[in-house]
């Protein structure tokens, strides 16, 4: 029995490593570091005066999608405020935690719940979203930071109407 | 000569050694990819070099603290004024700014 066990093992340490990387999961991050590396192998081939404009538009990119992530969640905890403060005061029973499949979004206050979640879900994943420069050349280098500020610009665009969305569910259940 | 039973027993050893490698992985190894320890969370990442404030456009301070929703608020008209701000400007601002 000893014998099998010792060839086992040498069998195991002949295989490639590569192998179990197989079955270790991908994550975001790995994702975005992979981009990243690329980036910057390609950012390095630019002139110090465009790197440095490349580094400064990015901080402000995400200066941006700070300052107004942070005034939607505001948006969205006082939202969540008056909505607990509309439940005290009709002394609605609290709802059991639920999977988020089963959801009764016929009921009013859980409506507005739901919808006030999202709204907030959305709002911390886009604070935490990266813009990456796609990199086409220092000649497009305006165009390309141009088209990532776009992006940023659809994507609180679409934030917005979540948090409107979520306002009008609690508009309508309190003027019921 | 090795047995054939011998080699049946080689290959259930290292299956069996192989599954405890794997759970071990999974459960263990915080979900990186064995090859890349560098990694970082991109949310952390984000969440840490967020800049306060930018230089090339004009960002207002922090909005003005709100009252408490108390007892006597009016939730309906407290609702109703939650507006959102037009920052519209602010993209073509740094899209102009961007392109000098």
């Amino acid at each position: 029995m000893p014998k099998v066990v010792l060839i086992a093992l040498l069998l195991l340490l002949t295989l490639p490593s590569s192998l179990f990387t197989v079955f270790a999961r991908t994550t975001p991050e790995d994702i975005y570091n992979e981009q990243r590396q690329a980036y910057e192998t390609k950012r390095q081939t630019y002139s110090l005066e465009n790197q440095k404009k490349l580094d400064q538009y990015e901080e402000e990119i995400k200066a941006l999608n700070a300052f107004i992530t942070r005034e939607l969640e505001n948006n969205t905890l006082r939202q969540g405020e008056i909505l607990d403060e509309y439940i005290r005061r009709n002394n609605i029973p609290t709802v059991p935690e639920t999977d988020g499949i089963k959801r009764n979004l016929e009921d009013p206050v859980e409506n507005a719940r739901y919808w006030i979640t999202y709204a907030h879900e959305a709002i911390a994943f886009q604070a935490a979203k990266n813009y990456l420069f796609a990199l086409t050349g220092e000649s497009n280098i305006n165009r390309d930071i141009v088209i990532q500020i776009q992006a940023l610009q659809g994507d609180i665009g679409v934030l917005k109407s979540k948090v409107e969305k979520s306002k009008q569910a609690l508009l309508s259940l309190l003027k019921k | 000569m090795i047995s054939p039973k011998t080699v049946i027993g080689v290959v259930i050893v290292a299956i069996l050694i192989g599954v405890v490698y794997v759970s071990f992985e999974k459960n263990f190894s915080g979900n990186k990819s064995i090859s890349t320890s560098q990694s970082s969370s991109a949310q952390e990442l984000s969440k840490n070099n967020f800049p306060q404030n930018s230089s090339v456009i004009n960002l207002p301070g922090p909005e003005a603290t709100l009252t408490p929703i108390s007892e006597g608020s009016d939730l309906q008209s407290e609702a109703s004024n939650l507006q959102m701000r037009d920052y519209s400007s602010y993209f073509e601002d740094l899209k102009k700014k961007a392109q000098e």
